[in-house]
């Protein structure tokens, strides 16, 4: 009955628009190689409806997906994971990294540390995780 | 498969009773569905009664694919089909019966296609509809409507009356249906859950006069309700699409221009502790009640 079920997961409550919340799940599904080349996506309509969002907001997704080359539609046969290159995910992983050591510094700065004590912080919680997994400096 | 616009309608009036529904301009774009919301009374179900040829307009014209009804009704008939609120006359029949009547005047109808959504519907097929549920007479009324393989569909409430498994039976024929047909859907509801589970663009009818086609997920992302802190309170005037407002104790305002309001709030430097969607209950009644 059901058909293709992603675990996507929008929030209204985000400041970013659902268009966006959708793309980029799927992009990081895709880098990560959960979804393969040549997976099948659901329909714009079924993926809308399990959602709960408009048909337009999926389209917009997909069609900036298809823009940036992620996914694929064949013409009478549905959407597809297109076949990325390797500096493509190299890059999309290099970008949410970055993304993520920006949130961390402007929590740093807001909490009114300072160069010093921020990347003091950093080099800590690098040396706490090198321990953890057993990786000798 | 169809080219053209599903439903054209121009300049339509229906005065009955005194009141007057339009001028209504409306014209749908395929592969939509569409919830037209309006209060009791406000003339939905007459407008989808002019779109089946069931009301005569007082004036103006309804188009369906690019056809007039008084050009003869043949050509229309299978391509557009409609579920009423409640379906009625048929008291002495039975599912089965109303299909074999039915079937002859929709070329697109296919038997196995009309048993197995009524299998999935749970609906017994030789039970007279006199007899039937509420809940029952719905899917009997969506089933004849659905199995016209139409690609213009007219649901008067839908949902109204259905069970939890039934309503999702609904959403997934509707999902289904549109891998193999262009289809485009005009409800009428009064549930928000409808509204959130089947819309993609939500028409307003207030005092007659139809208002959008209106995005859902562009409205539930424009209008919120934003929380600022006490110790800078800005010129309300000046925020953009700015409804309502509460200074005290904890200062917040709703706006339906979440982006500029935002981006004039950053630039006066005005601190906002929290900004939400509003719930699409509140969201509707502040669209049918602006």
């Amino acid at each position: 009955m059901a058909g293709i079920q992603l675990p996507i997961q929008i929030s209204e409550h985000s400041r970013e628009p659902i268009y966006h919340q959708i793309e980029q799940q799927l992009i990081s599904f895709i880098v990560s190689g959960h979804l393969k080349p040549g997976m099948p996506l659901p329909s714009i309509r079924a993926l809308a409806s399990d959602l709960s969002c408009s048909v337009i907001t999926v389209n917009r997704a997909y069609q900036n997906l298809e823009q940036r080359k992620f996914i694929e539609t064949v013409q009478g046969k549905g959407t597809f994971v297109a076949n990325i290159q390797a500096e493509e995910k190299q890059h999309v992983a290099d970008e949410s990294l970055h993304q993520a050591f920006r949130a961390a510094v402007e929590m740093s700065l807001r909490l009114q540390n300072d160069e010093a004590r921020t990347r003091e912080t950093f080099e800590k919680v690098l040396a706490e995780i090198l321990k953890e997994r057993g990786i000798n400096r | 498969m169809n080219s053209g616009i599903p439903l054209h309608i121009k300049q339509l009036v229906k005065k009955q009773n005194g009141i007057q529904l339009g001028p209504v301009d409306l014209q749908l774009e395929p592969n939509m569905t569409y919830a037209l919301l309006g209060a009791n009374g406000s003339g939905k179900s007459a407008l989808l009664k002019c779109c089946m040829n069931l009301m005569k307009p007082s004036a103006g014209t309804i188009e369906i694919y690019g056809k007039s009804y008084w050009q003869g009704e043949t050509g229309i008939r299978q391509l557009i089909a409609f579920s009423p609120d409640p379906l009625e006359g048929c008291e002495l029949f039975t599912l089965r019966q109303m299909g074999e009547m039915i079937a002859p005047w929709h070329p697109a109808w296919e038997h196995p296609d009309f048993l197995k959504r009524a299998e999935q519907f749970k609906i017994p097929l030789d039970k007279r509809y006199e007899s039937m549920s509420p809940g029952e007479r719905k899917k009997v009324a969506l089933t004849l409507a659905l199995s016209t393989q139409a690609p213009m569909l007219l649901l008067d409430e839908p949902a109204n009356g259905l069970d939890i498994e039934s309503r999702n039976r609904l959403k997934q024929m509707l999902v289904a249906d549109s891998e193999r047909i262009e289809r485009t859907v005009l409800m009428t509801t009064h549930s928000v859950e409808d509204i959130r589970q089947f819309a993609d663009q939500i028409l307003l009818l207030k005092d007659g006069i139809i208002e959008g086609p209106f995005d859902k997920d562009a409205l539930v992302e424009s209008w919120r309700r934003v929380w600022l802190s006490i110790d800078k309170l800005p010129d309300l005037s000046k925020i953009p699409g700015v409804l309502e407002y509460s200074g005290s104790p904890y200062p917040h305002f709703v706006t339906r221009d979440w982006q500029s309001a935002m981006n004039y709030l950053t630039k006066a430097q005005i601190d906002i502790i929290r900004d939400q969607p509003l719930s699409l209950d509140e969201l509707v009644e502040r669209l049918l009640n602006e």
